[in-house]
């Protein structure tokens, strides 16, 4: 909270401005609606399954030999 | 009237008895925050009140910082982004006290110690990023702006760097949950009590917001109640979801995360696309600072264990 407060003396402007932020991407001007929708959706059903096969993959390790 | 006393109680054991499926969590939340949409914006999360808190807390030390958004400081109950922690808190905290898990829970002084460096590091990652979690990770994916999946990216190498780094912290799972709701089950029952006078309470503080036309401050704090309801009740919370992928063998919370994501951005890109909502509503700027700052945060998270 304390940290927070400090954005502006710390940035110097306020959000959304300056040099730091940029401009807003929005992914359906860069891939079109239909490609910015199946890439997203693409990235998560990835993810999805990634960390399943990570959740497999620990499981099959012995206790004994697991790590943090 | 016996067969309704035995139907009141077997829904609200059913409700308040055992914490939710994950899943369920999931579904429900990204529904709350597609009709939040739709009233009025996206779930923004609690880092923007965060700020204004801090900013009041400065100034009744004497020390003036300007707003990071530019406007006039609110008084924490006429600004919406302050009554939409409010409602999480609140509906978190109704949640518990129906469910008699409120507890008071002491931990050693390191892990304090931690804890405020963790909040430190996520404050600083917040800033980075524009905004925090719910913010700038799970609602900016559902709004298909591209600095939701940069800090999706930051989020989780500092989750994976923080989770071999740090030492594993002892945090209460749904199990724990479960046992302390039975432990209470005959010696805390006045806590259904206490929650219900909350629920009133809310019931009252919304009809007065409507009730002085402070309609959206009313909507808002009924929609974010909602919300912390669901987390609570469901034990779904992002930095969990982050911090178990690498540390633990258990990712239920992710994938719960997951599924709320790909149900929001279907029902977000139907409101866009049909432009009942504007385009560009919650599109945020995506850099290099987008992703330092989700490193940061979650480092953060897995220090402060929240």
């Amino acid at each position: 909270m304390l940290a927070g407060g400090l954005w502006v003396p710390v940035y110097g402007s306020t959000v959304g401005t300056g040099s730091l932020y940029g401009k807003g991407i929005f992914m359906p001007d860069m891939f079109g609606w239909t490609g910015a929708i199946v890439i997203s959706l693409a990235i998560l059903i990835s993810f999805y399954i990634f960390i399943t096969r990570l959740e497999t993959g620990k499981t099959s390790i012995p206790a004994g030999e697991r790590s943090l | 009237m016996e067969q309704q006393s035995y139907l009141f109680n077997n829904a609200y054991r059913k409700i308040f008895g055992n914490t939710w499926p994950k899943w369920i969590g999931g579904v429900l939340l990204a529904f709350l925050n597609i009709a939040l949409f739709l009233y009025l914006m996206p779930l923004f999360g609690v880092y923007p009140a965060m700020a204004d808190w801090g900013i009041w807390t400065y100034k009744l030390a004497g020390i003036n910082i300007p707003t990071p958004w530019g406007s006039t400081l609110e008084l924490p109950h006429l600004s919406s982004r302050s009554v939409v922690n409010f409602g999480l808190l609140l509906g978190a905290f109704i949640g518990a006290l129906l469910s008699k898990e409120f507890m008071i829970r002491k931990a050693s002084v390191g892990a304090y110690i931690q804890s405020s460096v963790g909040g430190v590091l996520m404050g600083v990652g917040s800033f980075l990023v524009g905004s925090c979690i719910i913010g700038g990770f799970y609602s900016s994916i559902m709004a298909l702006s591209l600095s939701g999946f940069y800090m999706m990216i930051g989020l989780l190498a500092g989750a994976y760097i923080a989770g071999k780094v740090l030492p594993v912290q002892k945090s209460t799972n749904i199990s724990d949950s479960n046992a302390v709701a039975a432990a209470n089950d005959n010696s805390k029952s006045h806590l259904p009590k206490i929650g219900l006078l909350m629920t009133v309470a809310l019931i009252i503080i919304a009809t007065a917001y409507f009730r002085y036309n402070r309609n959206v401050l009313g909507g808002v704090i009924l929609f974010s109640s909602a919300f912390g309801l669901v987390f609570q009740r469901s034990g779904l919370g992002f930095a969990t979801a982050f911090r178990e992928v690498f540390t633990t063998n258990n990712n239920d919370t992710m994938r719960a995360v997951i599924i709320s994501l790909i149900i929001g951005i279907i029902g977000f890109s139907i409101i866009k696309a049909y432009g009942i909502k504007p385009a560009y509503m919650f599109v945020s700027p995506a850099g290099w600072h987008t992703i330092i700052g989700g490193f940061i945060f979650g480092f953060g998270m897995v220090m402060a264990d929240g």
